[in-house]
């Protein structure tokens, strides 16, 4: 866990310095770049609370869901805010008085009251079936994603180039409140969820074995159903969507740090900030002047490393 | 007052009711074992036992009082239940799943005291289990396995213990050691015992009385030398067997052979 904090900060720090105007350590004080770096130290924090968040919401659904494929966007989140920013943007949704604050906004609500139709889908009485909730979010992201094709193939409006890049995820921010929201809900979650990781080493048993060990199974699962959805919602309304980061990285910090969620969760929240900051480097600097959106670099640099992880610890098993 | 007793129990899926109208009394220390053919209702009966299914009729009392009434937590200090095996998604230790099973007295944001690892431990050696306590559970023979779920049971200090054929995917050499270790948990602490059991000899053997159930009613609750009768065994299980008393001590042993000889 030291190592990590110790290779976040590594990360954080050579973010600060690489970019489209590189900074040698010695200038780092002088005032004349003060303005870049502000911009960049909010971009590290950016990425940092976001790929805790992504990864720490794929840890919990991972456990929870007892799916090793389960990931912050399974049961339709992304696909509902996606819908809901893409409208936003072609439809120019910009009340005045919400500022930069309405297009996360159109986002979080409408992630929202999507996770809200997918839980009341699978909801059974007074149970909510795990493998319901699986199926009936799979099922709302394709229909969602559906629409979102449909609209996007279907406008010949000039915003067209801002939905695709919000839809493909990016650490930039406009605005200082945004960030400090995303933030506070991204640690409130990754604090809590440590706090009540034991309960979900006893979930990941299998729900009737959590019964005859006393857990309040429907209870816990309603408890991270919603962290978890409020943490992805956050993140989702900021930063698009980033993919990749909630399905490897639990699996990675798993490797090294074990099973047991008290401590996988921290170190996915570690693991996810410095992915998110190394992926955030390669987006500014590979194709310099132009940017890369950022859930690209996550995924073409995420897949194939991904691949050689799995491959490799499957021989030493 | 027993200390266990089940009333009139009618439980089972939505739309298949598969108990019907199931009584039987339990007094403590007894070791009992449930039998029956295929769908006849063993698993089901367990389980609602065990606080997974609700029941839609009846009444299920535990030191006379309804355990469908009583939190999961509470309920699962009297009573812990051994499964056939854990399928568990992720390489945990086993000591930390058996420290899991303190989880009945630990609250939501609760973690483990010192004095829960010393429960650990001493169900650790009570089941032989010590030495391989740092082993990942899915690197486990089945048998070991099994121990370590008796030892995750063991630590939730219940009364009544609940097993779903603990022996189904074992050899011989292990099947009668963890019988054994029950049976003698069950001498020991005057521990009461359920357990489904689908080998009729092996439930001969160790339990005190048998349940014999077939399409959700009971056919008889009584000892394995009156239960394990040739003509019952043959009309449940449609087979044809002989029943031997002389070779083990009076209890019974069962030999099918083939129905066209």
């Amino acid at each position: 866990m030291l190592i990590l904090v110790f290779l976040l900060l590594v990360a954080a720090l050579s973010s600060l310095l690489i970019g489209s105007v590189s900074i040698s350590p010695a200038r780092l004080l002088s005032p004349a770049l003060r303005g870049i770096l502000f911009l960049r130290v909010t971009r590290i924090v950016l990425a940092l609370v976001a790929g805790a968040g992504l990864a720490v919401t794929g840890a919990i659904l991972q456990g929870l869901l007892k799916n090793p494929l389960a990931d912050p966007y399974i049961l339709g989140i992304s696909s509902g805010s996606g819908l809901g920013a893409v409208i936003a943007i072609l439809f120019g949704l910009n009340l005045s008085f919400l500022g930069s604050f309405s297009l996360p906004l159109a986002a979080f609500l409408s992630g929202f009251v999507t996770i809200f139709l997918v839980y009341m889908l699978s909801k059974k009485g007074a149970r909510v079936g795990t493998e319901d909730l699986l199926l009936s979010g799979v099922i709302i992201t394709a229909m969602l994603s559906g629409i979102i094709m449909f609209i996007v193939s279907a406008t010949e409006r000039e915003g067209l180039h801002n939905a695709l890049w919000w839809l493909l995820g990016n650490t930039q921010i406009y605005d200082l409140k945004l960030l400090l929201f995303v933030s506070v809900i991204s640690v409130t979650g990754i604090i809590l969820s440590t706090l009540l990781a034991r309960n979900l080493n006893i979930m990941s048993l299998g729900e009737e074995e959590a019964i005859t060990m006393g857990l309040n199974v429907e209870k816990v699962k309603l408890i991270f159903f919603v962290i978890s959805s409020v943490m992805t919602a956050a993140v989702v309304s900021v930063c698009g969507m980033i993919g990749f980061v909630g399905l490897i990285i639990p699996h990675i910090a798993r490797r090294f740090i074990g099973p047991d969620h008290r401590r996988l969760i921290p170190a996915s929240a570690l693991c996810g900030g410095i992915y998110l900051i190394l992926c955030d480097i390669l987006a500014r600097r590979v194709t310099q002047p132009i940017e890369l959106p950022i859930g690209v670099v996550t995924a073409i640099c995420g897949a194939p490393f991904f691949i050689l992880f799995l491959r490799r610890s499957r021989r030493s098993k | 007052m027993d200390f266990l007793n089940v009333i009139g129990l009618n439980s089972g899926y939505r739309n298949n009711p598969v108990l019907k109208d199931i009584s039987f009394n339990v007094k403590k220390g007894e070791f009992i074992g449930i039998i029956g053919p295929n769908g006849a209702g063993k698993t089901t009966l367990l389980k609602t036992l065990s606080h997974i299914i609700t029941p839609a009729g009846g009444k299920v009392l535990l030191n006379g009082r309804d355990i469908h009434s009583l939190s999961s937590i509470l309920f699962a200090r009297q009573c812990a239940m051994v499964g056939q095996d854990l399928m568990s998604l992720f390489s945990f230790t086993v000591e930390e799943i058996v420290l899991m099973g303190r989880n009945p007295y630990l609250g939501l944001f609760k973690q483990e005291r010192r004095e829960d690892i010393e429960i650990v431990n001493t169900a650790l050696k009570r089941t032989n289990m010590s030495l391989l306590k740092e082993r990942p559970i899915d690197e486990l023979s089945a048998g070991e396995r099994q121990r370590a779920l008796i030892a995750k049971a063991l630590v939730q200090q219940p009364q009544l213990l609940l097993l779903d054929e603990p022996t189904a995917h074992l050899d011989i050499g292990y099947q009668t050691d963890i019988l054994d270790l029950i049976r003698s948990l069950n001498n020991e602490s005057e521990l009461t015992v359920v357990c489904v059991l689908h080998d009729l000899n092996l439930a001969s053997q160790y339990c005190d009385k048998l349940l014999l159930l077939d399409k959700g009613k009971i056919i008889g609750f009584d000892s394995p030398a009156e239960i394990l009768k040739y003509d019952i065994l043959e009309r449940t299980f449609n087979a044809r067997c002989l029943v031997n008393k002389e070779i083990l001590q009076g209890k019974p042993v069962v030999i099918p052979f083939p129905k066209k000889a």
